[in-house]
């Protein structure tokens, strides 16, 4: 049977979606420059949240020479106009468009793919939006901002057959290239037992004293889910992330790399704990278990230290005899470079939606169990907490109107 | 325990200073004294507290009653929850301020139940915009039926802000008994409330709520259809989730089959593919050879979850399909670690299709087992377009068997091209049985290889095997290559723990014939037994190599040796040589004390006599975190040969936030004189951040 597969491989794996219809086109100044593949095989991409993180990931996807990136969006006008001048400048000519609302991105026909690097009460619904769009996401870290969330961008991500990439690269690039996790997946440190997860701490209200809006913000659109509250510089300049409105703070920010390298290599990365207690006479730390028994503490000196049947480390344990079947990233390029293959091969991303939300769930139980100062009880598969209604009303935020999951 | 009770320090040290919008620092109000006091009192002495009139001073009473409040919520305190939540439901009224008001909604939409409601639902219809959205979300999060009875007796509000705003409740607590209400939305002349009717059935996903939603679809237009049909396949997502597959299975179709639009018929067709079970193989294999490439990438993506029957179906029919299909088949396959499914990968890699071929390489590296290894090694170190492909697949592939047989073929291996590139990969793959092999190559007649080996020692050798790559050293050549070997045994001992036994194994290893040689490596390795032997050396023939000793030394220890040198030593190469090193080694460990390296540099300085030398203790002195040492940089700021390198220490200086705070105008004026003396554009950038104190 001959089968009529003639058209190129971009054509070949565009996008799902009726976003999708016609082809796009780029101008001529965009074209053919030096090892540039061709257009038709070129990711088109745009940046929804152009802060200091924002314009240092679009950096390094414009590092990739598949990557055609051709809007930035960001409700802070100096920050979406600072990004959009670096694209202009990485292909020296004026195409990039400049957006406030990132709904008028997404509706984009010729858009494959979106980074998203808002502050972290807006990723679960733009990623949810994007899918439904037809867009393939790479996502910051930490990807949700509550438990609920997080699996509504795992179904999104699944129903609308999307690639999604989370954006911790520290679960393997703070290992030299992996080499810890396969150290442990290999049996150095015999059956992993524990770990210490050093992160700070869990987020508090925001308090911060009411200012006029400056020229150059849409306020409105900066919260959107968010309960309302009046501006304050400080929020929209990074600075977001102590206050529980809008992130988990230490929590979630380095809890999402550090609490998911734990779990990837100590091979929990697609399950949860069964309880969490909180820190008194009985747990020195926080502590997350398991239903194998694995521990896993928040606290401890260094950044992570696992401890097994057999060794530890940093400490004393040993080179493997035997090379362990690790998932790492694919193509070219640490984590960006696992992204866009995936968008081209349609294989599942290092940090898939699900490895992310299982990671950031941990950073979120833990922070409820901080917030209540008591210990829980976790259903890993029902995704419930068992026997505290008060704790159950935290897995989940109502949004400010119009913003839903 | 330690983060809650810190919880409330931390938001008032996070509030505290410089908030005001006169930039003046203001104090932050603290928290009330309730000690003895009941619930009541307490309430009524913080309620005005958590309206004060400026935000951070709001922050302790609030806190002071949200733990009452967390307390109270806790499993088995029930009598103690109706209390506090009845305390503050009598005190949402008009008359108490708006902040206090906030805040109480705040705590009830954790602890509130049912008691709740009527007094909640009533700020609804306030007049601030703030204390009407946060009842509504207080009543979005109270698990009592009342709440649902109360937000759906709103629905009738005549603006589309609230209503959109109740319908986002209703869907967010997946009230069931609100589901003809909400289906009533659904044609609302305002899309936005349609949507938002059609998102909160969505949310509920009972067989009401998709049976309301399919009658719906029926006269929708886009967009609300579109939002409406999105719903529908949440329904069948759910359905699906309660093991009703066939129900689910006949949405998916429907929409599948029957809507234009093509982002729901992708959905639907996911959704077909994970309702088909042991049917989903047969059906992936149609798509796969179809015209529709949207559905050929769900199908792509659907093998991720397929289950095994399904798996056997689509990898039976892998030869029929085109190559561009079994390309990404075959990443599909290795993305799932299929290995069942190694005799595709493995065929496919000697497919006479390019394409074929590398993806079937590139498959191995997750699908292969120990036989493949064979192929991989001979294509990884040839001039093969797919040589990256082996190389990739080679470092990643596991399975019994696997690195016995890669150490094996290393063992045997005569073409050194192919050793070499098979000893990066045991390195990469980090395995301590490869040693044995590894210490054979680092002392064989091959350069190449001998450096290969010794640097992968250095990552895989122990304590245990120092000795043996003893004569790794006295094989390599002098200069890059020796360096490079003294580095990997270095790399070795550094993982001993007691850093005074680093040294042992080669100190018993030195004899007066090859003492020269090893010299160098004790001297990258230090320690006190490294040290008398270099000091004993100094009056020998090997007294040359005993100064390089000094030279290669990884601590400023040896300071007093090397300054003696560099003032004594006759031999005008290996004075200079103690210099540059005597420079080095007080720069390294910026973290021990300064007054005895600093006491050094300025001896060294003292004895410096060419630019060389001069340049090498400025270099130095960026250490130095005291004042002193910039004064002494900025001496050499005037002088034309010199003042390059003294902007340099001086920007590094004032890179040290503890050096210059205090000394904010003497470095301002400094950095005033770098910015029109340096050349360098970072450093210039760098001067004028710390200029500006940031």
């Amino acid at each position: 049977m001959k089968i009529p597969i003639t058209t190129s491989r971009r054509r070949f794996i565009k996008a799902a979606g009726a976003a999708i219809a016609g082809p796009y086109l780029l101008t001529n100044a965009a074209l053919g420059q030096g090892n540039r593949p061709p257009a038709s095989d070129r990711i088109v991409m745009a940046t929804i949240g152009c802060g200091g993180q924002g314009r240092g990931d679009m950096g390094g996807f414009m590092g990739h020479p598949e990557v055609q990136m051709v809007a930035v969006c960001d409700p802070v006008t100096a920050h979406r106009e600072q990004a959009r001048a670096a694209v202009n400048r990485r292909y020296n000519n004026n195409d990039c468009r400049a957006y406030n609302d990132f709904r008028e991105v997404l509706a984009r026909p010729d858009i494959d793919a979106v980074l998203i690097a808002t502050p972290d009460h807006w990723h679960a619904i733009i990623t949810i939006e994007a899918c439904k769009h037809g867009k393939d996401v790479y996502c910051e870290k930490p990807e949700s901002l509550t438990v609920r969330e997080g699996r509504a961008m795992v179904e999104a991500v699944r129903r609308y057959g999307r690639v999604f990439s989370g954006g911790s690269q520290r679960v393997l690039g703070d290992y030299g290239n992996g080499d810890v996790p396969r150290m442990i997946w290999s049996g150095g440190i015999g059956t992993p037992r524990e770990a210490f997860v050093s992160c700070g701490g869990p987020p508090s209200d925001c308090n911060l004293p009411e200012l006029p809006v400056p020229a150059g913000v849409d306020w409105e659109m900066w919260l959107g889910p968010a309960p309302w509250r009046g501006f304050h510089p400080q929020l929209i300049n990074f600075n977001f992330r102590p206050y529980r409105e809008y992130s988990g703070w230490q929590m979630t920010d380095w809890g999402a790399h550090r609490f998911g390298a734990a779990l990837f290599a100590t091979q929990h990365h697609l399950t949860g704990p069964t309880r969490i207690h909180v820190p008194g006479p009985e747990h020195r730390l926080l502590t997350f278990e398991f239903a194998d028994g694995f521990k896993m503490y928040h606290g401890g000196s260094g950044n992570i230290t696992y401890v097994g049947t057999e060794g530890q480390w940093p400490g004393n344990h040993r080179r493997p005899d035997r090379l362990a079947d690790m998932p790492h990233y694919k193509g070219r390029g640490g984590i960006f470079g696992d992204f866009l293959h995936c968008v081209r091969t349609r294989e599942r991303c290092f940090r898939d939606v699900e490895i992310a939300h299982r990671a950031c769930t941990v950073c979120h139980l833990g922070n409820i169990a901080y917030a209540l100062n008591r210990s829980l009880r976790w259903d890993p598969v029902r995704e419930e907490i068992i026997g505290d209604e008060e704790a159950s009303r935290r897995l989940d935020r109502p949004k400010r109107e119009p913003w839903t999951l | 325990m330690r983060y809650f009770s810190l919880a409330v320090v931390a938001v008032l040290l996070s509030v505290a200073p410089g908030y005001s919008q006169k930039g003046k620092k203001t104090a932050v109000a603290g928290p009330i004294d309730i000690k003895g006091k009941t619930n009541a009192e307490a309430l009524a002495l913080l309620i005005p507290g958590m309206a004060r009139a400026e935000l951070p001073d709001r922050n302790a009473p609030q806190q002071q009653w949200q733990e009452i409040c967390l307390a109270a919520g806790a499993p088995g305190n029930e009598a103690k929850r109706l209390e506090v939540c009845k305390l503050m439901i009598a005190k949402l009224g008009a008359d108490v301020p708006d902040p206090a008001r906030f805040w109480m909604l705040k705590q009830l939409e954790y602890i509130g139940r049912a008691e709740s409601v009527a007094t909640v639902a009533k700020v609804i219809e306030d007049p601030s915009e703030v204390l009407r959205e946060s009842a509504i979300r207080c009543l979005a999060n109270n698990p009592a039926e009342e709440a649902t009875a109360a937000l759906v007796g709103k629905l009738s509000a005549k603006d589309a802000k609230t209503k959109i705003a109740l319908a986002n409740a209703l869907g967010y607590r997946r009230a069931a008994s609100a589901v003809n209400a909400l289906a009533g939305e659904l044609t609302n002349e305002s899309p936005a409330v349609a949507q938002a009717a059609a998102r909160a059935l969505g949310r509920i996903a009972s067989a009401d709520a998709a049976a309301q939603l399919n009658k719906a679809r029926a006269a929708a237009k886009d967009p609300v259809r579109l939002w409406i049909c999105d719903a529908y396949l949440l329904c069948a997502d759910k359905l699906v989730k309660d093991g009703k597959t066939q129900e689910a299975a006949a949405i998916y179709n429907d929409l599948y089959g029957n809507e234009k639009n093509r982002a729901t018929r992708m959905a639907a067709l996911e959704g077909v593919l994970r309702s088909a079970v042991d049917d989903a193989g047969a059906q992936i294999v149609k798509l796969l050879i179809s015209d529709d490439r949207d559905a050929r990438n769900i199908a792509l993506l659907s093998i991720a979850g397929i289950n095994s029957n399904s798996l056997k179906a689509v990898a039976a029919a892998a030869d029929k399909l085109p190559v561009q299909a079994q390309v990404l088949l075959l990443g599909a396959l290795a993305n799932r670690r299929e290995k069942s499914q190694a005799a595709l990968a493995l065929k496919a890699s000697q497919s006479s299709d390019a394409d074929l071929q590398r993806a079937g390489i590139l498959a191995l590296g997750s699908l292969g087992d120990a036989s493949a290894l064979p192929l991989l090694v001979e294509t990884a170190f040839s001039k093969s377009k797919n040589a990256d492909a082996a190389r990739n697949s080679l470092g990643a592939i596991a399975g019994p068997g696997v690195d016995e047989k890669l150490v094996a073929i290393l063992a045997a291996e005569k073409q050194p091209s192919t050793r070499i590139g098979l000893i990066a990969t045991v390195e990469a793959r980090g395995l301590a049985t490869a040693v044995p092999a590894l210490l054979e190559n680092a002392r064989g007649d091959d350069a190449a290889v001998r450096q290969a080996a010794m640097k992968a020692l250095g990552k895989l050798a122990e304590a245990k095997d120092v000795g043996a790559m003893i004569p790794g050293i006295l094989k390599a050549a002098k200069g890059a290559e020796r360096e490079n070997a003294e580095k990997a045994i270095a790399a070795v001992v550094a993982r001993i723990g007691e850093p005074e036994n680093r040294a042992d194994a080669i100190v018993a290893a030195v004899s007066p014939e090859n003492r020269a040689e090893l010299l160098p490596l004790l001297g990258r390795i230090g320690g006190p037994k490294a040290l008398a032997l270099a000091k004993q050396s100094l009056d020998t023939k090997d007294r040359s190599a005993a100064v390089l000793a000094f030279a290669n030394w990884p601590d400023y220890s040896v300071s007093d040796v090397l300054l003696d040198l560099a003032k004594n030593a006759p031999e005008p190469e290996l004075k200079k040589l103690a210099f540059q090193n005597l420079a080095r080694v007080n720069s390294l460990d910026k973290d021990h004390p300064v007054p005895p390296r600093f006491a050094v540099l300025k001896q060294a300085m003292a004895i410096a006599d060419d630019v060389e030398k001069k340049k090498a203790v400025i270099n130095a002195l960026s250490t130095i975190r005291e004042m002193e040492a910039l004064r002494i940089a900025v001496s050499f700021l005037d002088d034309k040969q010199l003042n390059q390198a003294a902007c340099k220490t001086i920007v590094e200086l004032a890179h040290s936030k503890t050096l210059r705070q205090p000394n904010q105008a003497e470095f301002g004026r400094v950095l005033d004189r770098v910015l029109v003396i340096c050349r360098d554009k970072e450093l210039i950038e760098r001067a004028k951040k710390y200029k500006a104190n940031q």
